[in-house]
């Protein structure tokens, strides 16, 4: 999802580190584009880390919620 | 009013065909005897009020003119209420008798109905005479598209004032493409008998059904709204185009699209092309003929016909001479007549043309950025394959809310082609807030009285 974010941007793939943070200085998301990832989530997962509260930092952030979202079950 | 306008044109063109529908025709003689049998009936209940819950016919119709002519109080409702909402809205305008062809199973609550095959009890007719001194008014109920239908009251002369006399040297008949609880249709009504042509009411809206009325009684006029026309048009081939020889094509109720015009006049390019701006509560405000969409800017600022237009704020104002009297039950809001009247459509000017850019209601706010839905669905209406596109906001966490797009696509066209073509185009033309972030392909969108559903889209998606 996030690639797919950053290609509609125009921006290159390449040296991309998910370990980074999503933002500024890592990933490079802003405002708009974390708004187009949180509907992402939504649509795949029906549930997105952002409309629950939390603002995941980075990617590991993001997995870290749905796997213990899953683990709640 | 309108039963004089219906004498008047019986007098002058007395075999000519008034109205048509699937149980038979009408002359003008004809029409104007018929009203006269059904008012007889209708003076023995002693109604001041009469409520139509039945299919568009032409019965309907003589059935409205015969009230006319005994001063009864009349509003036509949406067939497609429901009994609650029916009986809600009795509740909420006064009592009156229905015409309706409910049974005895479905009518719930609901009193005083007259069914459709009583009204011709009366063999004979005998003179009647029109109510004197006793103004005939119509309650027409707003859209309810974009809010909670109301009741707005207008005099029949307020309406025909609105009608233009246009002279021709061909037959016109003109399909009634707007049901008779709106606007639109009503106006149809007037215009029809005001200038002595044919109305034609088709079975149904079905495309079917409005080729073969077309085919049939021979016409050549439609007014409809563009979402209307765009189902129209994305249905009929070249062929059947030339088998129906339009040669007046007019547009109201949205705005319509470049896109829209265009292809409407490479189906008929005989025809020309109206578009009219009106508002249930102002009435028919002017009409543009040059085939683009929004209207020339040297219409601001003076008298148009019977109007006055300005902008204030970026939404067009108008000032009517023949607006309506005022709402049911609403004494208690400002009177309108002769003053500038906000119509909750957002203008921008370009050039020298003023487009619209949709209601004040649907704008999305994108992180603080307004978005005007009609300027995003102008976009990928053009896109091959899409028929009908909706575009409104929903609640996002981080930007408050986000666009998307529900998209009716032409069949067998490949859904996630058209997705990706719509993506694409829209990062070409659109700036990044304006891009729809959720674009999905529907069955069909919600419409009624043939325009879509967009009420209360945004205030059901925002997160504020």
């Amino acid at each position: 999802m996030i690639t797919t974010i950053i290609r509609e941007k125009g921006e290159d793939l390449k040296d991309l580190d998910f370990s980074k943070s999503l933002y500024e200085n890592g990933l490079g998301l802003d405002s708009l584009d974390t708004a187009a990832f949180s509907a992402m989530l939504e649509r795949e997962f029906g549930t997105d880390p952002y409309a629950s509260g939390h603002f995941p930092q980075t990617v590991k952030d993001v997995i870290v919620f749905y796997t213990s979202n899953q683990a709640n079950q | 009013m309108i039963y004089k306008l219906l004498l008047k044109a019986a007098e002058s063109h007395s075999e000519k065909l008034f109205i048509a529908d699937n149980s038979g025709e009408l002359t003008y003689a004809e029409a104007s005897h018929q009203v006269t049998l059904i008012a007889q009936t209708l003076q023995r209940m002693k109604m001041d009020r009469i409520y139509f819950y039945v299919k568009d016919s032409r019965c309907l119709i003589i059935t409205l003119i015969a009230a006319d002519l005994l001063g009864i109080e009349a509003c036509v409702l949406n067939r497609q209420f429901s009994i609650q909402e029916v009986e809600g809205i009795i509740g909420r305008i006064g009592n009156g008798y229905i015409i309706s062809d409910l049974t005895n199973d479905e009518k719930g609550n609901i009193q005083n109905i007259i069914r459709q095959s009583d009204q011709n009890q009366v063999k004979n007719a005998s003179n009647i005479r029109p109510v004197k001194n006793r103004p005939s008014n119509v309650m027409i109920l707003t859209s309810g598209t974009t809010d909670k239908p109301k009741a707005v009251l207008y005099t029949w002369e307020r309406l025909a004032a609105q009608g233009r006399i246009i002279s021709e040297k061909e037959t016109t008949g003109w399909l009634l493409a707007y049901p008779l609880n709106h606007f639109a249709g009503i106006q149809m009504i007037i215009h029809v008998l005001l200038n002595k042509n044919s109305l034609i009411i088709p079975d149904s809206w079905r495309f079917d059904d409005i080729l073969n009325a077309a085919r049939r009684y021979g016409v050549n006029s439609i007014s409809a709204t563009p979402t209307f026309w765009r189902m129209f048009a994305g249905r009929i081939t070249s062929a059947q185009a030339q088998s129906i020889s339009l040669k007046q094509i007019t547009l109201g109720g949205e705005a319509s699209t470049s896109e829209l015009l265009e292809k409407l006049r490479k189906l008929f390019p005989g025809a020309s092309i109206s578009q009219v701006y009106a508002t249930t509560e102002i009435g028919s405000c002017f009409s543009v003929k040059d085939g683009c969409p929004g209207f020339p800017k040297n219409y601001l600022n003076k008298t148009i016909g019977n109007v006055d237009l300005k902008i204030i704020d970026g939404e067009l104002y108008v000032k009517s001479q023949n607006c309506m009297i005022g709402y049911i039950n609403q004494e208690d809001k400002p009177q309108i007549s002769k003053e500038f009247v906000g119509t909750g459509d957002l203008v921008e000017i370009i050039g020298d043309r003023v487009f619209f850019v949709g209601r004040k209601s649907e704008v999305i706010n994108v992180g603080g950025v307004k978005v005007y839905p009609l300027k995003v669905e102008e976009v990928i209406s053009k896109i091959a394959g899409v028929q009908t596109v909706r575009v409104y906001g929903r609640a996002n966490p981080v930007t408050g809310q986000i666009v998307v797009a529900d998209i009716e696509i032409a069949q067998k066209s490949d859904t996630s082609k058209i997705i990706n073509a719509t993506r694409q185009h829209c990062r070409i033309h659109l700036s990044r807030y304006e891009q729809p972030r959720d674009i999905r392909v529907v069955a069909s969108l919600p419409k009624q009285n043939e325009k879509i559903v967009r009420r209360n889209l945004n205030a059901q998606n925002s997160s504020s």
